[in-house]
């Protein structure tokens, strides 16, 4: 397509080419065949570029916006050339079109014999079928059946090329009567029909990924109501335009009309009136020849000399008196005339007569003398004339001839008037030729008769008088086409045979037919066509294509945000499926991450479960040496050995740290946090803490405070917390040293806080600030003498804050270090108040929502045992409490012996899917321990979004918990 | 007449390590490699306390418990759990299983000493 586009071109361009430049030999290319005219080639260049920008592909949309918008304006382009052209040939109007871009230099001389740039009726067609169809490709926002209408326009030009290149080739001009031969070249025909051809192929374009390509159509939304009513704005719109111009080109037409026929009429009339000047001063001279016996030679001259004969009566040459003079008298008619005093009278004939018609008097002589004498009846016309005159006894003309005395020789004529006896004209030809007395005429040259009649044409006339009935070049008298320019005689016309209006009219005069032509002048033609119907076509034009192209953009507005929401839609469509597939990716990811992790867990439970048999032998054998069960030993050998036993409980230790990092991590850490004095937490872990301290001979003292209430915690945990530290202290502190534990609170306080006190190197506030990190190892010179992982305080954090507590350290370089622990009060409000600060503190504060169940136990009574068991299906974050326990206060010591109901709490991405896990973990737990566990209704009480409800949530479950005798 | 005390367990050093510790103590010591075994030593021995490993093929140390349970002429003799295992969902399990103690390796043998000592009476 775009090949054939570039040919198209380029064939265009050159005959653009070739009537700019005047080369001839390009204006007939082949036997009979034409070359197409400018107007063709500046169509059919419009429409080719057009097509080669719809099917020129680009890599960005930006540029394919452009690339539609310079194929539009072509083809809109060659559009309008099409239909300006289309309304000439309707109106028959002239647009100014055909002469706008090409008059080559033989238009300009006047001999070319067409018009250059005059574009052929079917060319027109076929070119606005085809722009049209390029301008439906172009548009934006196009719909199907625009694509239908392109197609349908391009197959019409497509078939009209081909009508035209079949017609040409096969040289016949129609079938039958039905006429259908082109009158567009073949060239003209063959490039219609190649971009015809490719209009249709570039709409079904296959689409290259990545490529943009303006031509092809894609089947989007529906245009048809759009273009529908595109048409129908602009097709009456056009027929409007189309019936008011020519309305008001036939009005013009009918106006200069009225007036052409008007100057006419009136160049008719001065020109009779011309005519008839001489027979006035004939008439004068009758009356003197009436009232005188005899007029004399000199009566005669005093007569003519009292006229003004050039401003009486122009074109005449003077008035003379004939006598009828019998060649036997011809004698005594020369004596006579000479005795009068005319002693150069001489009679000048050639006829053979029996009757002469000299002429006896003629004035004024100094430019007739040579018709003095001359005998008017020797001459055929005039002879014809003279007997005329006697039979009518009217005023006669005689056909043209030319004067005796008219040097120049020019068409003339001579008006004949017979003067008779007596008062009443004789009745018959013999008593008129009996009772003549002569004849008075006048000589007249055309010339001057018919001089300045045009005036009274104002300009808008040409016209000719023509001798007899017929206007020819043969009965041409006179012509004047204005500007001085006159034909006499029977010459080629001047008068143009192409005048838009022309009239002929015969008169009488004399008793000769003339007939008297008028045409309009060229000034005329042109001042006829007022721009007026022009204008209303171009105005006309332009405001329905306005029109329509208004509709038009407000459809495509309107489509491109249907094909623009439309195209979102997808992008979110595809969007979302890819989300999903995301999503379902990120699912299976996690999955197998869960997997990997419990594998992992699995792993390091295994190991840290393998590594304690072989550590249990290593160390027993060391204490059964020691012992000197196995036989003597020396002592140095039992301190070797006791130092093994310690490395054992170390690396055992190290294994232990290890397994409940992984725990933590993975919230697989139970935590069971309950009612507890404090005492019992330091009960269970005395002597641990004291062997362990007894291997480096320190002494570990105890200072408890007296009444401290009870505090909510997980034991085990807390004790976990105690050792961690008690742990550390004994690494850092000296030999023979002491370690503190304190138990600090009160019962305004809702903490209590246990602490641990070395003697050791202190900590610099840098190591404070990473201490409790994974892995950590004091920078400084704070050196163990057993070496760990380095985990030790990090578990103990995270221990004392799944219990709902903070550690903190307090030390000074060089003056050991204080480990606090807090753990809260057995109190509701203390418990909730330290739960909201520690997911505050939290460190991945991450948007999810803080859900409160309500849990109903049936089954067991045991308050303990409910407790642990929803601690076993609840995750260690979560915070347990027994709604209806009744406080201590009120029953010192005594639980409740009847099912309960509690309250858990905790953040959840999902509520519903946290008490799904709940009760699925209480099925798991029954299939897997065969055990039976009480059953339990869990009902979402309330739910916020945390943190972003955080101050909401908090004060609305205070209120929960405070109509209810909550309690921990 | 000394107490008879029947370790169960899959590790011979385990084995070796706890018959030193026990018999320099004055108890005899019976020895099983597994469930079966140990089940079969129970009842030709008729122990007065048994350490018994949790973790063991073919047959662990709870079905080992609930089988002497179920043995009316052992269904009495005090079982302490010896594991390497030390999760507290475990020692639950032991717990609520009827098991008279419950230790974990590397154990404390003071810890053993005094335990089979309260369960079994002192080998004197």
């Amino acid at each position: 397509v775009r090949v054939a586009g570039l040919v198209a071109l380029a064939v265009a361009t050159t005959v653009m080419a070739a009537w700019q430049l005047d080369w001839h030999s390009f204006e007939v290319f082949a036997a009979d065949y034409r070359m197409m005219t400018f107007n063709t080639a500046l169509g059919l260049w419009l429409s080719s570029l057009s097509l080669i920008l719809l099917a020129w592909p680009c890599r960005t949309s930006r540029r394919a916006e452009w690339l539609r918008d310079l194929s539009l304006l072509t083809a809109g382009l060659a559009a309008t050339l099409a239909t300006l052209t289309v309304m000439e040939m309707i109106t028959g109007s002239q647009l100014g079109i055909d002469e706008i871009f090409a008059i080559d230099s033989l238009a300009r001389e006047g001999h070319a014999t067409r018009v250059p740039g005059r574009m052929s009726q079917a060319t027109a067609a076929s070119l606005l079928l085809l722009s049209t169809a390029l301008m439906f490709c172009s548009a934006r926002g196009l719909r199907p059946v625009a694509r239908l209408y392109a197609n349908a326009c391009a197959g019409l030009a497509l078939l009209l090329g081909a009508i035209a290149c079949g017609s040409l080739l096969l040289g016949i001009d129609g079938v039958g009567r039905i006429q259908f031969f082109s009158t567009m070249g073949p060239h003209t025909a063959w490039i219609v029909s190649m971009l015809g051809v490719g209009v249709v192929l570039v709409q079904s374009a296959p689409q290259r990924p990545g490529w943009y390509l303006v031509g092809r159509q894609s089947a989007t939304l529906s245009g048809f109501w759009l273009t529908l009513t595109v048409i129908a704005v602009f097709a009456p719109g056009l027929a409007v335009t189309a019936m008011i111009s020519k309305r008001t080109a036939d009005r013009e037409v009918d106006a200069a009309r009225a007036r052409f026929d008007q100057l006419t009429e009136r160049v008719v009339i001065e020109a009779q009136r011309r005519v008839y000047l001489p027979v006035y001063g004939l008439r004068g001279a009758r009356g003197m020849f009436a009232g005188s016996e005899k007029v004399t030679r000199e009566e005669f001259r005093a007569y003519v000399q009292a006229r003004d004969l050039e401003r009486e009566f122009p074109g005449t040459l003077g008035f003379g008196f004939i006598e009828r003079v019998p060649r036997t008298e011809l004698g005594s008619f020369l004596a006579r005339e000479r005795a009068d005093g005319a002693q150069d009278f001489a009679i000048a004939t050639t006829g053979e007569h029996d009757v002469l018609y000299p002429i006896k008097f003629i004035d004024p002589m100094e430019t007739n003398r040579p018709a003095w004498g001359y005998d008017v009846g020797s001459e055929a016309n005039r002879r014809h004339a003279v007997e005329t005159a006697l039979r009518t006894g009217e005023p006669t003309l005689t056909a043209p001839i030319t004067l005796v005395q008219d040097e120049a020789q020019q068409p003339g004529f001579l008006f004949l008037l017979p003067l008779f006896e007596g008062d009443k004209l004789p009745e018959t030809y013999e008593e008129r030729v009996g009772a003549l007395k002569g004849l008075v005429y006048a000589a007249n040259v055309i010339s001057g008769i018919f001089e300045d009649v045009l005036d009274v044409g104002d300009g808008a006339l040409h016209f000719g008088v023509y001798d007899g009935p017929i206007a020819s070049d043969a009965t041409k008298l006179y012509e004047d086409v204005g500007g001085g320019v006159i034909s006499m005689g029977p010459t080629a016309s001047i008068l143009n045979p192409r005048a838009t209006f022309g009239a002929s009219h015969q008169v009488e005069v004399g008793g000769r037919i003339w007939t008297i032509k008028t045409v309009s002048s060229p000034s005329f033609d042109a001042a006829m066509h007022s721009s007026q119907s022009s204008m209303i076509a171009v105005y006309g034009l332009i405001l329905s294509s306005l029109a329509a192209g208004f509709i038009w953009r407000l459809g495509c507005s309107r489509a491109d945000a249907l094909a623009l929401a439309d195209t979102r839609t997808e992008d979110l469509l595809r969007t979302t499926e890819e989300l999903r597939c995301s999503s379902e990716t990120v699912a299976r990811q996690n999955v197998e991450l869960i997997a990997m992790a419990e594998r992992a867990h699995r792993v390091v439970d295994d190991v840290s479960h393998e590594f304690r048999t072989p550590l249990a032998v290593i160390k027993e054998f060391a204490s059964i040496i020691a012992d000197g069960l196995a036989g003597p030993v020396s002592e140095q050998q039992a301190q070797y050995l006791k130092i093994m036993a310690g490395a054992v409980v170390d690396l055992n230790h190290m294994v232990e740290d290890l397994l409940d990092s992984s725990k933590l991590r993975s919230g697989r850490l139970r935590v069971e946090r309950r009612r507890r004095p404090v005492e019992e937490i330091f009960d269970h872990g005395r002597a641990t803490w004291a062997r362990k301290a007894s291997s480096r001979s320190i002494v570990i003292k105890e200072r408890i405070d007296p009444d401290l209430p009870m505090v909510y915690v997980d034991e085990e945990k807390v004790r976990r917390v105690l050792t961690n530290l008690v742990t550390n202290a004994i690494k850092f502190s000296p030999e023979g040293s002491t370690i503190l534990l304190t138990a600090a609170g009160d019962k305004h306080s809702d903490v209590v806080t246990l602490g641990v006190t070395d003697h050791g190197p202190g900590l610099s506030s840098q190591d404070i600030d990473s201490l409790f990190g994974r892995f950590h190892q004091c920078a400084s010179g704070r050196r163990a003498e057993s070496k760990g992982f380095g985990l030790g305080l990090s578990i103990a954090r995270e221990l004392a804050q799944l219990n709902l507590g903070e550690i903190s350290v307090q030390s000074e370089k060089g003056h050991g270090a204080t480990f606090s622990c807090t753990v809260p009060v057995a109190e509701a409000s203390a418990v909730l108040g330290h739960y909201f600060r520690t997911i505050d503190s939290a460190e991945r504060r991450d948007e999810g929502q803080l859900a409160l169940l309500a849990v109903e136990v049936e089954g067991w009574c045991d308050a303990d045992e409910v407790a642990s068991f929803l601690a076993s299906i609840t995750y260690p974050t979560d915070v347990v409490l027994a709604a209806d326990l009744r406080s201590e206060d009120d029953a010192p010591g005594v639980a409740p012996a009847q099912a309960g109901s509690w309250w858990i709490l905790g953040r959840t991405g999902d509520p519903s899917a946290w008490v799904d896990r709940i009760l699925r973990s209480r099925r798991s737990q029954m299939e897997e321990d065969q055990i039976e566990l009480p059953s339990l209704s869990v009902e979402v009480r309330a739910t916020w979004w945390y943190p972003a409800e955080a101050t909401q949530a908090k004060d609305a479950i205070r209120r929960i918990m405070k109509g209810v005798r909550c309690h921990v | 007449m000394s107490k008879t005390v029947l370790v169960i367990d899959d590790d011979w050093t385990i084995q070796q390590a706890l018959r030193a510790r026990l018999s320099a103590h004055g108890y005899l010591v019976a020895l099983a490699s597994d469930g079966p075994a140990g089940l079969r030593a129970a009842q030709a021995h008729c122990p007065q306390a048994i350490l018994l490993d949790l973790r063991m093929p073919d047959m662990d140390g709870f079905e080992v418990l609930r089988r002497l349970r179920a043995m009316p002429e052992l269904a009495s003799v005090p079982v302490i759990f010896l594991t390497a295992n030390i999760h507290d969902t475990v020692k639950e399990q032991a717990r609520a299983a009827g098991a008279s103690g419950f230790l974990t390796k590397p154990y404390e043998a003071s810890a053993i000493l005094e335990l089979i000592g309260e369960v079994a009476g002192s080998e004197a």
